[in-house]
């Protein structure tokens, strides 16, 4: 066993860390906000993390990658995610509609899509969930069926992330009857300016413009498209969700938040003039979290650790999303009731503690054990394939 | 970074499951509990004689020249085994506080006969009133022209009855700390056992004015705590490593039991309700296991970690006790039999949380070692 990053990594680490300092603007916050600059400099960022070669450092090289250790690799999800994840939508592209690409599709598909991918100039949204499929995937029913030498998608998307901004849609629909309905879906790839497509932002807890609805009215996809074998789109869509999963660096974030609260404790005085940092709730606090995020690392950790001797397994990935995504709740809360009543005044208010910043991370928590297939998909997943437990 | 485990670990693990499985079932475990010493004596004699008490002590004395981190996988699977052995006071607290000490004749001599596994040495520390292990001691040391005396009484000292060595925190009249190497049958020492939850016997002893030769004092004043700290720290996490081994068998045993029970027609390991209670033991034992062998291994290589240390046991304690209940709720009343394997864990896992520093006092530690 070894505890430490590797020199390199190390290295690699720092010039990161120099590189995003001088690059990300003052007013950037994070993806996950309501302005209107963001998309256009994630898009601008992630071109300039490609002249350096660090975008895809994960790919082989053969897809235009430099084939990086997993190590570095790690270090490029913990900083893009402890700095908000300024790539944007494109983390997606890198961690798995690429590597998906990668398995499953033809050397035309990845000639076409892999090389913009690779430079930084397409942004992609995956069209999964719908309104009567969430948890329940395998019961989605957008359709494509047969139409004049190409496909027709008639049906609906919901949650989609970035489809307003996306230039291609990663999409799950059904093309032929199956027995059982995990059979019968297949996995194709969607020009988002289409005719047909309409894009309905749903306003949320978290913005405007965080999740849509993705509309399909005859959609024409050419047979192209489709991606892996006709009808068998469900175990692409698992490779791809198990790549989603073991991309996720969500400690990293705890980190900057556990930093910052640690120097508000020390810094702040009571209305005795007494530091924070001496009651016992903040002292039990910051101890319980600090805890939980070495914990959260190392869950993570081992999934890389394991997939680098070849040992691979289903759980542990499962494992680590239900730990970090409830931590992020924990510190959250934790995190709201330290900073007191003003707690609750958001960011960009002079009065708002730390600048809003834990109310901010409050509200963008609340998906966390949902998104990415929720915690009791996990805890099932960990029962019954961890613990033998029947179905 | 590499989260798996070595060969040399891997070879410990599966030799020590396949001993232990072989040389204990749980009818012994309840036979032991019951006896006057409340040791598995046989298994401690083979582990010594495997060379597995000595592992981590280096090459040049005699050790297994192996870490801690890869006494802890031998811990684990004496946890799984609800196996009582001084494996913590000894290899764990015993090794750590005599390599932490300044180097004498009487030291060297202790850690040989821990490297040629011929002695149990014990911590004696907790107070007869003092909340924990590192409370300022009441018995006090005095010094005579012979060498000192000691007086006052311990509480919780495990394996006493076992034992060959105490380690005897003592106060001396100028309030000092101090750290004595006690002959477990010097005259005036005397000891009964305390009725307790876990699975490691504790003993009440009892020093009536016990003479020591002058080089029985190990260590003073600061250098003393320090040592104690030491001794402590490999305590806790060797401790702990035993903990997540009682956890597995919570989660093997509960999963057994809702894989074959029956109510309302279904397993009840099919209902989530139950299901999500095992999955999050699940969870928060691997995360307790590699909480352990990251503070290992920050231990082996010399670096403190007193954050880590007191961290790791905040967490466990906090999940432990959660642990516990789930696995009950899991086996519903059968689990509260003594007939049922249950109860042997989820006591030792209990006790656990409470020895080697409560969660109030090991939060304290941390959360000095993190700036607050």
């Amino acid at each position: 066993m070894e505890f430490e990053f590797p020199a390199e990594a190390e290295r690699f680490r720092a010039e990161l860390r120099a590189f995003m300092d001088a690059e990300l603007p003052e007013w950037w916050k994070g993806l996950f906000h309501d302005d209107d600059r963001i998309y256009p400099f994630t898009r601008e960022f992630c071109m300039k993390l490609a002249e350096r070669d660090w975008l895809t450092m994960s790919w082989p090289v053969e897809h235009g990658g430099v084939d990086a250790d997993v190590w570095s690799q790690m270090v490029v999800r913990e900083e893009m995610w402890a700095a908000g994840e300024p790539r944007g939508p494109q983390y997606m592209s890198l961690n798995y509609i690429g590597p998906m690409l990668m398995e499953f599709g033809t050397a035309d598909q990845q000639e076409r899509f892999l090389k913009p991918m690779a430079a930084g100039e397409v942004m992609w949204c995956q069209g999964f969930s719908e309104p009567e499929a969430g948890s329940d995937l395998a019961a989605l029913s957008t359709k494509a069926t047969d139409a004049d030498g190409c496909f027709l998608v008639n049906g609906q998307k919901i949650w989609t992330s970035y489809a307003t901004a996306a230039d291609w849609c990663l999409l799950l629909c059904r093309t032929d009857p199956g027995e059982r309905k995990h059979q019968g879906l297949s996995m194709l790839l969607v020009d988002m300016n289409t005719p047909g497509i309409t894009v309905r932002p749903i306003d949320s807890m978290g913005g405007p413009k965080e999740f849509n609805e993705v509309f399909f009215d005859d959609v024409e996809v050419p047979y192209d498209c489709l991606v892996g074998p006709r009808g068998d789109g469900w175990r692409v869509a698992m490779s791809t969700l198990a790549h989603e999963r073991v991309g996720a660096a969500l400690h990293a974030r705890v980190k900057v938040l556990l930093d910052a609260l640690i120097e508000y404790a020390i810094t702040t005085k009571d209305e005795n003039g007494q530091p924070l940092a001496m009651r016992p709730s903040v002292r039990s606090g910051l101890v319980r979290l600090q805890a939980r995020y070495r914990a959260a690392r190392l869950l993570c950790y081992r999934i890389v650790s394991a997939m680098a001797a070849g040992d691979a397994n289903d759980v542990d990935p499962a494992v680590s999303k239900v730990f970090s995504s409830e931590l992020n709740i924990l510190i959250g809360n934790i995190g709201l009731d330290m900073v007191g009543a003003r707690g609750q005044l958001t960011t960009g208010d002079g009065c708002a503690p730390l600048d809003g910043l834990m109310n901010d991370h409050w509200v963008h928590s609340i998906p966390q054990p949902i998104a990415m297939g929720t915690n009791e998909i996990q805890r099932n997943i960990i029962a019954q394939r961890g613990l033998g437990l029947p179905r | 970074m590499d989260l798996m485990l070595s060969d040399t670990q891997e070879m410990i693990r599966d030799g020590a499951r396949r001993f232990l499985a072989d040389s204990l079932d749980a009818d012994t475990v309840r036979e032991v509990e019951a006896s006057a010493d409340g040791v598995h004596a046989e298994i401690w004699a083979q582990m010594a004689e495997l060379g597995w008490t000595a592992l981590a002590l280096p090459d040049d004395i005699g050790g297994g020249g192996a870490g801690l981190a890869d006494l802890c996988v031998l811990a684990e699977e004496l946890g799984r085994a609800a196996a009582s052995t001084p494996l913590v006071a000894t290899a764990g607290f015993a090794a750590a506080f005599l390599r932490a000490v300044e180097p004498t004749a009487a030291t060297r001599d202790l850690l040989s006969r821990l490297a040629a596994s011929d002695a149990v040495i014990t911590p004696a520390l907790a107070d007869v009133v003092g909340r924990d292990e590192r409370s300022a001691p009441s018995s006090v040391l005095t010094e005579t022209d012979a060498g000192a005396t000691i007086a006052g009484a311990k509480a919780m000292v495990p394996y006493a009855s076992v034992a060959q060595v105490l380690l005897v925190s003592l106060t001396t009249p100028d309030g000092e700390a101090a750290v004595v190497a006690v002959d477990r049958d010097a005259a005036g020492v005397s000891w009964a056992r305390h009725g307790a939850t876990g699975g490691d016997p504790l003993f009440h002893v009892e020093f009536d004015n016990v003479d020591v030769p002058a080089d029985a004092v190990l260590a003073r004043g600061p250098a003393a705590q320090r040592a104690i700290d030491a001794g402590l720290d490999a305590a806790t996490i060797l401790a702990t490593a035993e903990a997540v081994g009682c956890c597995e068998a919570m989660i093997r045993l509960g999963s057994e039991y809702a894989s074959n029970r029956q109510q309302f027609g279904r397993v009840i390991g099919s209902y989530q309700a139950v299901a999500h209670r095992l999955a999050d033991m699940r969870i928060n034992t691997d995360a307790c296991r590699l909480l352990v062998a990251e503070t290992a291994w920050l231990l082996d290589q010399g670096r403190e970690a007193t954050l880590e240390v007191a961290g790791t046991k905040v967490f466990a304690n906090e999940v432990m006790v959660d642990m516990v209940h789930a696995a009950h709720t899991v086996h519903g009343a059968i689990g509260y039999t003594t007939e049922y394997d249950l109860q042997l864990y989820t006591r030792r896992a209990r006790a656990f949380c409470l020895s080697h520093g409560d969660t109030d006092a090991q939060t304290e530690r941390a959360a000095v070692a993190l700036g607050l």
